[in-house]
């Protein structure tokens, strides 16, 4: 599923509002400037067709009272014409003197009259062409003034007008995009700092984030919330381990009651068959202690690590020291155990949680592996960080068990070394928090090879 | 050597007392913080064996209590707080050794003499006075290298006398060092493990100091 962009959206939105009230403006104003250039064009046309009328009337009265007739087509000279505008062919004029004397006309005038014997406005079509006509008669001295002009004046002007009203728009447009992209990536800016800071945090890591003026008010009050659910995981850490430590205190006690009784009898006892029955109890309280041992350290781990610092380990020196610890494990067993590695490398982790990785994992081959075996421990540098390997010449683990070994209180099908089920998964928890990666393979000694990559 | 347990589990502190009553210890056993103090301003005891988590008043604090009021007494903890966080608190209110639960009771037993030792100025395990050598830790008394069979009894007489080599114990210091509250101390009980002792290591190792006690000499 692709999430939806808000920069995107509000550029999207904007624009069609943006372009929706441009249309209709750009209509109104259309509609609105070719009203008025109709009635400044009417206005012109009527005075132009009065004035004319006017002086047709004076040379109609000169006429009638005996005067030569002046109102001739070759009244207009021919020098005037060249003097003319190329829009004078989209004028018409009629002079008529009755009904069938065409006296003056413009050279573009047809031989009708462009009207009825009526004064005032009509529409016609000459030529193809939608013309404007006035009309003006003087009934008395039966002359008449018929003038056209073409529409084609008219809606050049409105549309002119009307593209020079939102011309401007054209260039708004990308700025307004421009500024929207601009504007929404500065305001997100304090999010996506808030997601990168998230992010790269440790796992556990809870601690709140810093409220400054700089977040956005819409912001805040996200920030604000996740605050609050920072502080109620924090809650839910404590209570865990506070739960823990309880709960250890609790069983602790009563196996140390345990223990200590048994060990009392013993001391009392001598007869070596019924030591033989109290014996184990005690064997058997050591075993219980490991593994709420083992349960601590997981639990322990769990919500400690927002406080885990780290610090440069050097691996090789601690792996050393480990097993030097377990070598009375390994002398029991007569195990062939060898440490590989630079002494240089460091890893950057928590020496604690790491020696009980290590410790977990190099136990975990000693426990498997038969009497005479081999381990072999190796600490490498490789291109993808320092990796940490240990195989055994033990018995090895089916494929499909490695899904499940890590889960906890896992134990393999047929194992007859003791243990709690925990240690794997411990060394599983460890990794995590350390971004290490656990693999598991086939050894070349015929066991299981454990390899835990720690990443630079 | 009397020691006070402080331990609220009734099993535990049961079974706490009955093993170290084995070693000779003579053992009081309280429940709660605020009756461990006043067992504590009515007796002297030399090593207190101290749980932290503890009804009344938190182990810590009688601990504390203690300290300020220049108890010298060793302090053992014995709890089920295992961090090293709980350690270092414990240890710097003044505890002398910390242990956790679940324990072994031959370890404890060591720490209680290593503490004993530590408090009468020793350092080497056995404690010696001429041919006579005393090992706290198998309860075993020779004489000029032979192995002398004491009662427990006998042995805690000798073994509070030869660690307080040079100073009079009395009477009641002795009956209080053998038997806990709880058992009854017959009259002469004291005059009589001296009596068996002074037949098995000779008349003239224990001193009587008439009407105040008994010392060994310091070794000249």
């Amino acid at each position: 599923m692709k999430n939806i962009s808000i920069r995107r959206r509000l550029i999207v939105t904007l624009l069609i509002i943006v372009m929706c009230s441009w249309a209709v403006t750009a209509v109104l104003s259309y509609i609105d400037a070719h009203h008025e250039v109709d009635e400044l064009f009417d206005a012109q046309l009527s005075q132009a067709a009065s004035t004319m009328l006017i002086i047709t009337q004076h040379e109609a009265m000169e006429h009638f009272y005996g005067g030569e007739p002046k109102i001739e087509q070759n009244l207009l000279h021919q020098s005037w014409r060249e003097l003319g505008h190329p829009y004078e062919s989209k004028l018409i004029f009629q002079v008529w003197v009755g009904e069938n004397e065409l006296a003056l006309h413009s050279d573009n005038a047809p031989s009708e009259p462009l009207s009825k014997r009526k004064s005032g406005f009509s529409d016609i079509e000459l030529e193809g062409k939608e013309w404007r006509v006035f009309a003006v008669w003087d009934e008395a001295l039966d002359v008449g003034v018929h003038i056209a002009e073409s529409h084609e004046i008219r809606s050049e002007l409105s549309d002119h007008i009307t593209l020079r009203l939102l011309l401007p728009f054209l260039f708004l447009l990308p700025l307004l995009a421009l500024t929207i992209w601009v504007g929404v990536g500065h305001a997100m800016r304090p999010l996506q700092n808030i997601a990168d800071e998230i992010r790269h945090r440790r796992p556990f890591h809870l601690e709140q984030i810093e409220e400054n003026t700089e977040i956005p008010k819409e912001i805040a009050s996200m920030v604000e919330a996740l605050n609050r659910l920072f502080e109620r995981l924090e809650q839910a850490f404590d209570n865990e381990r506070r739960f823990t430590a309880d709960a250890a205190h609790e069983l602790r006690t009563p196996l140390a009651a345990l223990k200590t009784q048994a060990q009392v009898a013993l001391k009392q006892i001598q007869d070596p068959q019924q030591r033989q029955a109290v014996e184990p109890i005690v064997a058997g309280v050591d075993r219980m202690t490991h593994l709420l041992q083992q349960m601590l350290t997981l639990a322990r781990l769990d919500p400690e690590t927002g406080a885990m610092e780290l610090a440069p380990v050097a691996l090789c020196n601690l792996v050393a020291d480990v097993i030097a610890d377990l070598s009375v494990e390994t002398s029991e067993k007569h195990l062939n155990i060898s440490l590989q590695g630079k002494a240089s490398l460091q890893i950057d982790g928590n020496r604690d949680a790491i020696a009980i990785l290590v410790r977990n994992v190099v136990h975990n081959a000693i426990n498997y592996t038969p009497e005479n075996g081999r381990i072999e421990v190796s600490v490498l540098e490789g291109s993808g960080g320092v990796s940490l390997s240990v195989e055994d010449s033990g018995p090895g683990i089916d494929a499909q068990e490695v899904e499940r070994i890590f889960d906890r209180f896992y134990r393999p099908v047929g194992t007859k070394a003791s243990g709690s089920g925990l240690g794997l998964a411990i060394v599983k928890r460890i990794a995590e928090l350390h971004r290490a990666e656990i693999n598991l393979a086939a050894s070349s000694l015929g066991g299981l090879v454990v390899t835990v990559v720690f990443k630079r | 050597m009397r020691l006070l347990v402080v331990e609220d589990d009734e099993m535990l502190g049961k079974s706490l007392v009955q093993g170290l009553e084995l070693e000779g210890y003579a053992v009081d056993w309280v429940k709660d913080g605020v009756k461990a103090e006043s067992y504590l301003d009515s007796q002297v005891y030399e090593v207190i064996i101290l749980d932290l988590g503890l009804p009344g008043q938190s182990g810590l604090e009688l601990l504390r209590k203690r300290r300020h009021k220049h108890d010298a007494a060793s302090v053992l903890i014995l709890t089920a707080r295992d961090t090293s966080h709980d350690k270092v608190v414990g240890l710097d209110t003044g505890a002398d050794d910390y242990m956790v639960k679940p324990f072994d009771l031959d370890e404890l037993c060591a720490r209680i003499r290593a503490l004993s030792r530590r408090q009468a100025g020793r350092s080497e395990p056995k404690i010696v006075h001429g041919d006579v050598e005393l090992d706290p830790a198998s309860h075993q008394v020779t004489l000029a290298g032979e192995p002398v069979t004491l009662s427990q009894r006998e042995y805690a007489v000798l073994h509070m006398l030869m660690s307080n080599q040079g100073r009079v114990m009395s009477r009641r210091h002795l009956e209080e060092a053998l038997y806990s509250w709880d058992q009854d101390v017959e009259s002469n009980a004291v005059e009589v493990h001296i009596h068996h002792i002074r037949k098995k290591l000779g008349s003239k190792f224990i001193r009587t100091m008439r009407g105040v006690g008994y010392i060994i000499d310091k070794p000249v």
